[in-house]
């Protein structure tokens, strides 16, 4: 039966921190009441706006855009009745949000226009309502202030409107936004103000319910009914909104792209063949039917503000991105598919993501504003939500718990991905308990566990994204509500996927710390040798030590291709490819696939794919294939596999198999997916494919649900990786000593110290009269830069080198203090860090320091004596404090009395135990948790002892035992298996426990043995 | 004359004393922690549970998992009490002059006492001998010229043992020591003297014995001279005999920990209730109030206020506790443990004010609010604390 009655103010998970029930189950709960239309008022915010038009759909409403307009003791509910309305609406929210100035009335008076408002707020009703009574109503919501309301409308003369203020679905739910108030307020159940909440009394209501509130207002509900017919509900986002480049017409765009085009192509190619002209005319036709030229020729002037960058995505997949320099990556030599990138049935606006150094990205961002304007432009947002954990962490604090003992909690959470989530089948009660029981964690846990598996999701706040920028035609605020992030930026409410579902075109300009690696080493290069690279011209894909050290997988500190996994796979895809065929097959090439397979779509094939590469015979799935996945042995790799899939066995247009590909991706995707495995498995069908056959492919095509890459992507990728590795091979030094200074790689310091000495470097100590703030590498030394000793204030350190710089070296720690004049506590870190030792002389570092503070003492200093100097221990305890790492020594040095009592064998003589059972020594470097199918948590550790690094495997059963152990950066004592595969090595782990644990064995008792 | 100072301690004397009360307990690994809150830490460990690891500060969660046959006792206090009382009637009966220095240790200056005692050896001697034989208790002693000597020297050796120092010969003793045996360097403000002396590589008390003064004062300051002389063993601090001050005083430990304002003011206000009880019936008022609040990260906070005019009636200290409540229970972290002391007391005067400048009003209410709280006295002095109780209304 329809209502009369509509929800007119309602909240969902994206007030932040305020409204409890979600999206769907708010519409859902809407719908289930009879009512035809709901409005969606979150508190001051569009956050979930683009969202909720698509779900209200879904559920067959009618969706009405509002917002509970919140600021100081005002307060509206703003509907958006026509789209002026809604640009008002994006505009008073903005002003909200941005504006220092912002006055309530006022500014909700200037905006108006297309809106309908309904408020309890007595003196603001005054002064709308002498502007204009249209579309002004009394809002009156069950309660104790209803009476109130009531008289104000009565006085004033302005029509009542029945509203719930709904917060949550039921009244039962009310804790749960109590809890939510609770976090946001960082206060705890008992201290959080009733002022702070809602009333117990905003629950969505159904009708009924409402009108025994009303026996003596009935217009009251009627007037929703009358307001919901008026407001706008015919929402269309499609369009797609981008500014013109210097104002040209379209036509005038598409020439200077066209001759730009040409001009570049004649700088990438010289001499264009007839392949060339063909591509670049098919995607100019493509770009200028889609009116698209403006947007390349924007992103290309981006570009042009830096000399090093990387075109990251699809687009490299363009003939037209690479000749305008934007990509680097050819992508007729490398077949790249252009419609991954671009075609004439997709309908979203294509999207360039381009990489900058990351020191550089600030200024690019500056520029872009001051370009475009901060009316015109903006960053994306994140819309940072209750996550698991986070969720765990906020609910333990309302619940007073100490901040060491969440920090355990969470620890463990951490290496128990299977325990954070609700164990699908057991009550969120018992799974609360379980876990508890499991994991030893006594009350109030259990009930924080059960809180936290209802509020994930919620949104908390707003952060910027990493690099979206969008830029739109005329007042960004018309668009989309802005707000001003803590950096000073505006900052839509929309995250990326609403942001494109929205119509604005986002453009990813993105830090890349490997370019700056890149730029620093070549810099050094030049520095040391004289020799000049030009990184645009060049081009290391033939240089054989470079393609030698990739086929031996010692790509640590290369961009993309560092991590333990890649490394071992290019190990055993080169370590064990026949002769012939190694001497046949590209490193590139081989590269693209390797970066792709190892992301978690494919990684599952990834031997299987090696044992192809090495000429095991296969047979694909279904004869349909063999082309679309000749290039990677029959094994789907790429996203545009997924498309080349659909459209060779499930009959897709390419337009089509491409949203597909898009749609996977997605995070709410459930409904769109239905429809495209249907017309998949009907396609399918029609081709003859057999069921079993259609439903193996398409689990193949689910797992691209997960992190996967286009080919473009990796080819583009591919190539920063291969000069990084040239760097590696030819001028070791200088690339440690960039790798290290940009920080941000996949190791830590240490590990890369660690590798540069096994590298055959020598890793110097910081020194007063040789370091800089970075590292710093020549031939086969790296000094440590003073960036290394931590508190140490880069002001300061500047000051001393620009000071050496300008006066010649310094002669003493007198001299020093006399021309740097230092804050003492700067210069105490400097004594102990060892910076001192080249001019010291006869002075101990504790001599030093005793000067120093004599230096800063009122009276004269007379005899000072020279304390012995520290012992080896206090050395090695300061190298920690100061650098993270012990640098003078191995940090398994420090357990060798314990190492010495311990039989073990080294890790270099692995090999020679494959099958057996071995105790090795190691410092855990790195590690990777990862799931089983059956999502088991298990761990791939790589340790490094003395002699070498070693990768090690933590299945499962083992994994329950020990994961409480681990941790980066501690000694281990591991005992198990040596497996060989495909000719490396891996340690299989069966025992695992801390060397530095006193031969205490209770403390490798496992966790969840102890319970059963 | 050269002082005498003897100090005797019994080691981990929470622990000594439960041994004595149940003799199984003598051989397994024991240590005093709060029982029932989940996340309590070790107060005190026996010399059988260090040797598996376990440390004073350990959270009890991670001990248990480390030496499976730990036993674990809650504080008792009372028992600490008698058994620190019993240790002075011993101290007492060798000389008036001695010092508590905490529970089961005390100082003591036996200097001129040898003609009746004998040397300063054989009071320590003995002081030992009459508490193992009177009480089954195992202490240490050390002797020397003066407090800082004695004291180090008695942490020096095992139970049933006996260090003395001989007058002259202090520096010697004090010289290999590692600086950090100074009791005085282990206070908060100490620190940084602390972290200078580690800089400067001054790790014995030999080392800063052996520093020029002059020196060690350009980077110690004005604590140079004061270290400088312990180093050398001298300390001039007579041995101080404890100064009661009147005082009540109750703690509530909160078991499970608790974070809710309501129920934590509830516990607060049944011990003022209870406090002021005993101050009416003792007819004494107080003049003080302090409250100290433990986090359950072992975080303590103190508040105090001073009372005017001073009073017996929870009526007038309400208030006031409310606001110390507010002010010390200001992190989101639950609570374990809160005391209440009552301290400046004196006898209740009774001859009252002629001229109340209070409102009518006010007079009334406080009026009201005595009477109940002595018609109270009388139900719960004569059915029990549990028979009526305040609530609260929302």
């Amino acid at each position: 039966m329809a209502s009369s009655f509509t929800h007119l103010h309602t909240h969902s998970s994206y007030s932040p921190m305020f409204g409890v029930s979600t999206l769907e189950t708010l519409c859902r709960a809407v719908h289930t009441q009879g009512h035809a239309a709901v409005a969606l008022t979150d508190t001051n915010g569009l956050y979930g706006a683009i969202r909720f038009l698509d779900v209200a759909r879904q559920m067959g409403l009618k969706p009405i855009l509002g917002v509970d307009l919140v600021h100081g003791e005002h307060r509206a509910v703003l509907l958006a009745k026509t789209l002026t309305g809604y640009a008002n609406l994006c505009s008073v929210l903005s002003a909200r949000h941005s504006d220092q100035s912002f006055d309530f009335i006022t500014a909700v008076a200037r905006h108006r226009t297309g809106l309908i408002v309904l408020s309890d707020d007595r003196p603001a009703l005054a002064t709308w309502s002498q502007d204009t009574r249209e579309d002004l109503y009394v809002e009156l919501t069950p309660g104790p202030m209803m009476h109130e309301a009531v008289t104000v409308s009565r006085r004033l003369g302005l029509p009542p409107v029945a509203t719930t203020r709904a917060s949550f679905l039921q009244p039962s739910d009310y804790q749960a936004h109590r809890l939510l108030r609770a976090i946001a307020k960082n206060t705890t159940w008992s201290r959080l103000r009733e002022e702070d909440c809602c009333l117990p009394s905003h629950w969505l209501m159904p009708e009924a319910s409402v009108a025994r509130h009303f026996p003596h207002l009935p217009e009251a509900l009627t007037n929703t009914g009358l307001i919901a017919a008026q407001c706008h509900t015919d929402w269309d986002f499609k369009e797609t909104i981008f500014p013109a480049f210097r104002q040209l017409s379209t036509g005038d765009a598409y020439e200077m792209l066209r001759a730009k085009a040409y001009t570049g192509a004649r700088w990438r190619y010289g001499t264009l063949s007839e392949q060339v002209v063909q591509r670049l005319n098919k995607e100019l036709t493509v770009i200028r039917d889609k009116g698209y030229a403006h947007y390349f020729l924007i992103v290309e002037d981006i570009v042009r503000q830096a000399p090093r960058t990387c075109g990251r995505g699809s687009a490299a997949a363009s003939i037209v991105s690479y000749c305008l320099g934007i990509t680097h990556v050819d992508p007729i030599r490398y077949n790249l598919l252009f419609e991954r990138f671009l075609n004439p049935g997709r309908h979203d606006p294509p999207d360039i993501d381009i990489d900058f150094p990351w020191d550089e990205r600030p200024h690019i961002l500056d520029w872009v504003f001051m370009r475009y304007g901060r009316r015109h432009a903006a960053m994306v947002a994140n819309q940072n939500t209750l996550a698991p954990r986070a969720a765990m962490r906020e609910i333990a604090k309302v619940y007073g718990m100490p901040a060491e003992e969440i920090g355990k909690a969470l620890a463990l959470f951490h290496r128990r991905a299977d325990f954070v989530e609700v164990t699908s089948g057991l009550s969120a009660k018992t799974w609360s308990e379980q876990v508890c029981r499991a994991l030893r964690l006594s009350a109030p846990w259990p009930e924080i566990l059960l809180w936290s598996a209802q509020l994930q999701g919620h949104i908390r706040n707003l952060s910027v994204h990493p690099g979206g920028v969008v830029l739109v035609p005329d007042d960004i605020r018309r668009y989309v509500p802005v707000e001003i992030s803590a950096s000073g930026l505006p900052v839509i409410q929309w995250e990326k996927d609403q942001t494109e579902d929205a119509g604005l075109v986002k453009i990813d300009l993105l830090g890349n710390r490997s370019l700056a690696v890149i730029r620093d080493a070549l810099a050094a290069i030049k520095g040391n040798t004289g020799r000049a690279i030009d990184y645009a011209t060049w081009n290391p894909l033939s240089d054989a030590a470079t393609n030698e050290l990739i086929r031996r997988g010692d790509t640590m500190g290369c961009f993309y291709v560092e991590s333990p996994a890649t490394r071992l796979l290019l190990k055993k895809l080169w370590g064990g490819m026949p002769r012939t065929q190694r001497a046949q097959a590209d490193v590139f090439d081989y590269l693209v696939v390797v970066s792709s397979i190892i992301r978690p779509a494919a990684n599952m094939l990834a031997d299987e794919f090696i044992r192809r590469a090495h000429g095991r015979r296969y047979s694909s799935l279904h004869p349909l294939l063999d082309e679309a996945l000749a290039e990677t042995h029959g094994i789907m790799v790429y996203q545009e596999d997924v498309m080349k899939v659909a459209v060779a066995l499930g009959g897709f247009s390419v337009a089509d198999g491409d949203q597909l590909r898009k749609v996977l991706s997605k995070k709410h995707k459930e409904r769109q997916l239905r429809d495209y495995q249907r017309q998949f498995y009907a396609g399918a069908a029609v081709r003859g494919v057999s069921q079993t056959t259609i439903d193996q492919i398409w689990r193949m095509i689910m797992s691209f649900a997960g992190y996967s890459f286009c080919k473009p992507h990796s080819a583009s990728y591919a190539q920063v990786s291969f000069k990084s590795a040239y760097l590696r091979a030819h001028y070791p030094a200088e690339f440690i000593a960039a790798v290290v200074s940009n920080q941000g790689g996949y190791y830590s310091t240490f590990a890369y110290l660690s590798e540069g000495r096994r590298m055959g470097l020598t890793i110097l100590p910081p020194d007063i009269n040789a370091s800089q703030w970075a590292y710093t590498g020549s031939g086969a030394l790296v000094r440590v830069g003073f960036m290394q000793i931590k508190s140490l204030q880069e002001d300061f350190v500047r000051r001393i080198v620009t000071e050496r710089q300008a006066n010649g070296p310094y002669g003493s720690l007198q001299d020093w203090v006399d021309r740097v004049q230092p804050e003492i506590s700067q210069a105490t870190l400097l004594i102990k860090a060892g910076c001192f030792d080249s001019i010291a002389g006869e002075l101990t570092r504790p001599a030093l320091l005793w000067r120093l503070f004599a230096s800063q003492a009122a009276t004269p200093s007379g005899y000072l004596p020279i304390p012995p100097e520290y012992a080896l221990e206090r050395k090695l305890a300061h190298e920690l404090a100061m650098f993270g790492f012990p640098l003078s020594c191995h940090p398994l040095d420090r357990f060798q009395a314990t190492v010495d009592r311990t039989p073990h064998i080294a890790a270099k003589d692995l090999p020679q135990h494959v099958g057996k059972q071995v105790t090795v020594i190691g410092w855990l470097v790195t590690e990777k948790i990862v799931s089983t199918k059956r999502g088991e948590p298990m761990e791939f550790l790589t340790l490094e002892d003395q002699t070498g690094l070693y990768d090690a495997t933590v299945f499962p059963a083992t994994y329950r035992r020990y994961c409480h152990l681990l941790a980066t950066n501690h000694a281990y004592v591991v005992t198990g298996r040596v497996e060989a595969q495909l000719s490396t090595v891996t340690l299989t782990v069966h025992e695992l426990r801390l060397l530095a644990s006193r031969d205490d064995v209770s403390q490798c008792e496992p966790i969840e043995e102890a319970i059963q | 004359m050269d002082r005498q100072i003897v100090c005797f301690a019994v080691p981990s004397f929470e622990i000594a004393v439960a041994r004595l009360h149940d003799p199984t307990l003598r051989t397994r690994p024991l240590a005093i922690a709060p029982l029932v809150t989940p996340r309590a830490l070790l107060r005190e460990v026996s010399p059988e549970a260090e040797q598996d690891g376990l440390f004073v500060g350990m959270p009890i969660e991670q001990a248990r998992r480390w030496c499976p046959t730990l036993h674990v006792l809650p504080s008792n206090p009372s028992r600490m009490q008698r058994a620190d009382q019993s240790l002075r009637s011993v101290v007492t009966r060798y000389t008036p002059v001695w010092e508590p220095s905490q529970p089961g240790s005390f100082l003591m200056d036996v200097t001129g006492t040898a003609k009746i005692f004998g040397p300063a050896y054989d009071v320590a001697a003995n002081i030992q001998r009459d508490v193992l034989t009177h009480y089954q208790l195992e202490g240490t002693a050390g002797v020397g010229s003066n407090k800082l000597v004695a004291q180090t020297a008695a942490n020096l050796v095992g139970p049933s043992q006996l260090y003395d120092v001989r007058p002259g010969s202090e520096q010697v003793f004090m010289s290999p020591l590692p600086i950090r045996i100074l009791l005085g360097l282990h206070r908060p403000c100490m620190r940084p003297i602390l972290n200078r002396l580690d800089d400067l590589n001054l790790l014995t008390l030999g080392d800063i014995a052996r520093s020029p003064i002059d020196a060690l004062a350009l980077v110690l300051g004005d604590y140079a001279r004061q270290l400088s002389r312990w180093a050398q063993g001298i300390d001039h601090v007579p041995v101080l005999p404890p100064t009661g001050q009147p005082r009540l005083e109750e703690t509530v430990v909160i078991e499970p920990d608790e974070i809710d304002d309501t129920a934590l003011w509830g516990r607060l206000q049944d011990i003022l209730q209870r406090l002021c009880r005993t101050l009416r019936s003792q007819r004494r008022v107080c003049s003080r109030l302090s409250l100290t609040i433990r986090y359950s990260d072992q975080v303590d906070v103190v508040k105090q206020d001073r009372i005017q005019p001073e009073t017996c009636w929870e009526t007038d200290l309400s208030p006031l506790l409310s606001s110390l409540f507010q002010r010390c229970f200001r992190r989101r972290i639950r609570l374990c443990r809160m005391t209440l002391c009552l301290t400046g007391l004196t006898a209740y005067a009774e001859q009252g004010s002629l001229f109340n400048d209070q409102p009518l009003e006010h007079q009334r209410r406080q009026e009201r609010a005595k009477n109940l709280a002595i018609a109270l006295d009388t139900l719960h002095a004569r059915f029990g604390e549990q028979a009526i109780r305040y609530g609260r209304s929302h």
